[in-house]
């Protein structure tokens, strides 16, 4: 039985990171999707993706209160979102935006594929 | 003759039958040739006597003039009617008095000759005594009462006129005849008694009292408006209709027998209340009278029944046996005794020097001794100022001020030693002086023309002089305060006195203060010259924190006066927030003279609040007394600024340096997994070593971040309940994984959640536990403890390594600061780590430390509160 490819859309408004994150997760066999533009974070979501990763900070988009919308649709509220930031003490208000889980930035490649698996699967 | 012989008889039975006494005489020789028996029983006489001349048969009337004056009717025919004339008739051998009324008649013939005269008469005796006796009584008491300065009045109420006598006239000093209306008798009356005299009239005259009338007033003479008591008394009397028709009384001059009443009150009162002790005693010492200085002096209450004490209980023993056995006895008719005498206050028992005068009180009637009176005066007072007067010449005579004592004219009388010894003069020299001998020249005329006049008028006078020493010639400037001296019972001026000091040591040492002041004063100068040249604000404080002192920096910035911020003024100014920790921590340094240092904002000029960094230092004397406060506010603001700016950069920076960091991190995890696919180990575990040094630098700035947050205060906390040893086993994992040289040794005895930052908590156990690792290169092992100790939690971490000198240990929580290694080890590292694991252990309300030996190694601890509910937000 042929598995399906699992989807992840990336969302952060610098380009190298979405450029070596994609790499990374193509690599592992993830289908990537990616916008640098906080705003088209919902048009996005229409591919129906099966993570999103997504930055906090995006070019004065917060990227809480489009975590809040996602959950808040009941057309995406059930699509995981692992969110990632410099800051630390983001974190908390982060997952009480509805985010499923967050990752400091830098991160290892290996906690962020072992955050992804626990979420997707 | 027979018919006159008939006639005859027939007069004579006419005369017997007469109802009244009646007699007839005829002739010149006054025959008496009939009377009946009325007549013959006036005369006490029988039928005898008729036909006998008069004087023949009434021979006592000889000498009277009766016979004279029947003859005179006989020989004139002219009648004569005698009224209570009074006859001397010899009644039972005794020549007696009587009175009668009585006619003469001449008796005549046809022809109207006369022939004889007719005697009728009537005995008046009884009526006449009656009334001459009343008429003695009248004089009897007219006498009396005029004997005894009564006067007698006689009001008719019905007319509203009045009968005065003489007497009564002359007490109320009315001068006009004749009767006198009511109302001039109230207008003799002194106004103030006029409605007394008035109201006692109406009730009398109104019938109350029974009409009785009885004032005393004053009079006031009309003549000479002499004034004069009366005492008057009266009755009312009244008709059937109770009217009074008569109101009469007598009215008595008591002026005399008020003055005397008067004088003797004066008298008492004068002696009652003499200051002088009064008394009065019989000879065997009792007690008959003592005045109010008496019984205060000797302590009898004023109410005190004086005739239960005796002499013996105001004196000593010995006192009252000298008293009573030989001063009394030398108490003489002319002179009395004066004396000495101590008495004795009864209640005190203080003995008092009296000077005491003793006379002999003698009956007026008998003039025998009845008894002594004494006088007393209190001599404390007096042997006191004597004493201190004695005192006052001591101090005098031995006074190092110049003192002295002249006549008016100027000759001196005295001179104390001091005095003679300032102005180089022996006593013989004294004697011959006058002031104007040693007062210069200058002084002595001031001395005559404007000083002594003064003295004169004013009493005293005080001013500066000179002195001329009568050897050396030197002029001594003095300042001199003269008195004058004046006769006690005429006031006149006998003397001056003076006093003078020297002020040439006062002028010596003024000029000596004088330049120390002018010193003093250049040198306050140039320190407020100082203290306002200075950059910053300068300020002294009472050791009570108030302030007495700021330089003129303070305005430059302050929006209130430097007069408005003295005291605790310039706390108005202070920013709400900083109030309670500036006051606390100013508080504490007053209490234990510690040297204060604060950061605070205060208001500035135009409404903001700078930043102001305060120190301060106590001046303390040599017992560690507080004596002042010097302080120093140096504004901080841009200095605040600037490390606001520091710290939003490296805040910036940091975070912005981590986005190239994460893509690098990134792109290199892709190029080892590429390596290692493709076989390319060697290659792969280049970039994992460049993985491993991103990490490095991720730290850094992580750290770098970290501090920002702690300075600029949004070092976040976010507490809630977790194991804090799983926590610790898993920060131990993760640790392992990346030093596999050290073998972590654990001991974890805590077990249960405290509540705390977590991920924070995890950050101090990571960085300890990093550090042992770092620190102890040469070593294999680490220890990690913990446990619960009283309401904390505990953990330590040992290592084995390098350890840390004593004098370092306090350091190495501070920013920056590195440990430095021998010279084979150097250590990485930014200086932070356990800076910001202190800044994060004191945010939970906990305490770090660390116990090491150098070359032996070190153990790091920390300990946190269970319940994590005591934070202390303002740190």
């Amino acid at each position: 039985m042929e598995t399906k490819t699992k989807t992840i859309f990336i969302a952060d408004d610098d380009e190298a990171i979405v450029d070596a994150t994609s790499m990374m997760l193509e690599m592992v066999g993830y289908d990537v999707r990616h916008t640098l533009n906080g705003a088209e974070v919902e048009s996005g979501l229409t591919v129906r993706p099966d993570l999103v990763l997504l930055d906090i900070w995006m070019s004065g988009i917060d990227g809480r209160d489009v975590c809040r919308k996602i959950k808040a649709d009941p057309l995406t509220g059930n699509i995981p979102v692992l969110m990632i930031s410099a800051s630390r003490e983001i974190r908390d208000s982060a997952l009480a935006s509805g985010a499923d889980d967050f990752l400091a930035k830098p991160f290892d490649m290996d906690t962020l594929l072992e955050k992804i698996a626990r979420l997707i699967y | 003759m027979s018919s006159s012989h008939s006639a005859h008889e027939l007069f004579k039975s006419l005369v017997e039958a007469f109802p009244i006494p009646a007699a007839v005489y005829t002739g010149a020789e006054i025959t008496i040739t009939a009377a009946n028996k009325g007549m013959l029983g006036f005369w006490a006489k029988d039928q005898s006597v008729i036909g006998k001349p008069m004087a023949e048969a009434i021979p006592e009337l000889e000498g009277q003039h009766f016979i004279d004056l029947i003859r005179q009717v006989y020989i004139t025919g002219v009648s004569y009617q005698g009224h209570e004339d009074k006859a001397e008739i010899i009644v039972n051998g005794e020549l007696q008095s009587f009175y009668f009324n009585f006619t003469y008649n001449a008796l005549r013939n046809p022809e109207g000759y006369i022939t004889g005269v007719v005697h009728t008469a009537e005995d008046v005796t009884e009526l006449v005594r009656a009334r001459k006796k009343v008429a003695e009584t009248r004089e009897h008491l007219s006498f009396a009462l005029t004997s005894a300065g009564i006067g007698t009045w006689d009001l008719d109420p019905v007319h509203n006129t009045v009968k005065w006598d003489a007497r009564c006239r002359e007490l109320f000093g009315f001068c006009k005849e004749g009767d006198v209306t009511y109302n001039d008798v109230l207008n003799c009356i002194h106004p103030h008694d006029e409605p007394l005299v008035r109201q006692a009239v109406a009730r009398a005259i109104t019938n109350q009292n029974d009409g009785i009338y009885d004032v005393k007033y004053r009079t006031i003479s009309q003549l000479d408006q002499r004034l004069t008591w009366v005492h008057s008394r009266g009755q009312a009397y009244f008709n059937e209709e109770r009217v009074a028709y008569r109101f009469a009384g007598i009215a008595q001059d008591i002026t005399g027998e008020i003055g005397s009443g008067m004088r003797e009150r004066q008298l008492m009162c004068l002696v009652d209340h003499n200051t002088d002790h009064m008394s009065i005693a019989d000879m065997e010492g009792n007690l008959m009278y003592m005045n109010g200085a008496a019984r205060n002096m000797l302590g009898v209450a004023h109410d005190a029944d004086i005739s239960l004490l005796s002499a013996r209980d105001f004196y000593s023993a010995s006192e009252y046996e000298r008293v009573q056995e030989h001063l009394i006895k030398e108490i003489t008719d002319e002179n009395g005794w004066q004396g000495v005498i101590r008495l004795m206050n009864r209640i005190t028992r203080e003995e008092i020097p009296c000077q005491v005068s003793y006379i002999l009180i003698k009956d007026i009637q008998t003039g025998e001794v009845i008894g002594r009176g004494a006088t007393a005066r209190d001599l404390r007072q007096e042997i006191k100022a004597k004493s201190d007067l004695q005192r006052l010449a001591t101090i005098v005579d031995i006074s190092e001020d110049f003192c002295n004592y002249c006549d008016t004219s100027g000759n001196t009388i005295y001179i104390n030693e001091a005095g003679l010894k300032l102005i180089g003069m022996d006593k013989e020299q004294m004697v011959s002086s006058n002031m104007f001998t040693y007062h210069s020249e200058q002084s002595s005329i001031a001395i005559r023309e404007t000083i002594m006049p003064q003295l004169l008028s004013t009493g005293r006078w005080s001013g500066k002089l000179e002195l001329l020493h009568q050897q050396t010639g030197e002029i001594i400037p003095i300042h001199k305060q003269l008195f004058i001296i004046r006769e006690n019972i005429t006031n006149e001026p006998i003397a001056f006195a003076g006093i003078a000091r020297d002020l040439r040591p006062e002028i010596k040492a003024g000029k000596v203060i004088e330049f120390k002041n002018t010193q003093l004063h250049i040198a306050i100068r140039e320190l407020e010259f100082l203290a306002n040249s200075v950059p910053v604000v300068v300020w002294t404080s009472t050791p009570q924190g108030q302030l007495d002192y700021l330089n003129q920096r303070w305005y430059e910035k302050a929006p209130i006066s430097i007069n408005d911020a003295l005291g605790s003024g310039w706390a108005e100014t202070l920013h709400p927030d900083d109030e309670k920790r500036s006051w606390q921590a100013w508080r504490e340094c007053m209490k234990t003279g510690n040297p204060f240092q604060i950061e605070f904002r205060l208001r500035d000029k135009e409404g903001n609040y700078r930043w102001w960094m305060v120190r301060a230092v106590a001046l303390k004397d040599e017992q560690g007394n507080i004596i002042k406060w010097y302080g120093s506010n140096i504004d901080i603001t841009d200095h605040k600024e600037l490390e606001k700016q520091k710290d939003n950069f490296l805040g910036v920076a940091s975070h912005e340096l981590k986005t190239p960091v994460t893509s690098i991190k990134a792109y290199a995890q892709v190029l080892e997994l590429k390596f290692r696919r493709a076989g390319d180990l060697q290659n792969a575990s280049l970039v994992a070593k460049m993985d491993n040094q991103i990490n490095r630098l991720n730290n850094l700035i992580g750290d770098l971040l970290e501090v920002t947050k702690i300075n600029t205060g949004r070092l976040e906390f976010n507490d809630q309940p977790f194991d804090f040893d799983q926590m610790v086993e898993e920060v131990i994992e993760e640790v392992e994984r990346t030093s596999h040289k050290h073998v972590i040794h654990k001991e974890l005895l805590y077990k249960g959640e405290i509540i705390g930052d977590r991920e924070r908590i995890c950050q101090v156990v990571v960085n300890l536990l990093t550090n042992a690792i770092k620190y102890s290169p040469d070593a294999d092992h680490i220890i990690i403890t913990t446990e619960q100790v009283n309401d904390n939690v505990q953990l330590c971490v040992q290592d084995f390594g390098i350890g840390i000198r004593l004098e370092e240990q306090d350091k190495v929580f501070e920013q920056f600061y590195r440990v430095s290694g021998s010279k084979e080890h150097t250590f990485p590292g930014l200086g932070l780590g356990l800076y910001i694991s202190a800044e994060i252990v004191k945010h939970l309300n906990g305490r770090i430390w660390v116990n090491s030996v150098a070359g032996k190694g070190s153990t790091f601890c920390f300990s946190l509160p269970i319940r994590g509910n005591d934070r202390d937000e303002s740190k």
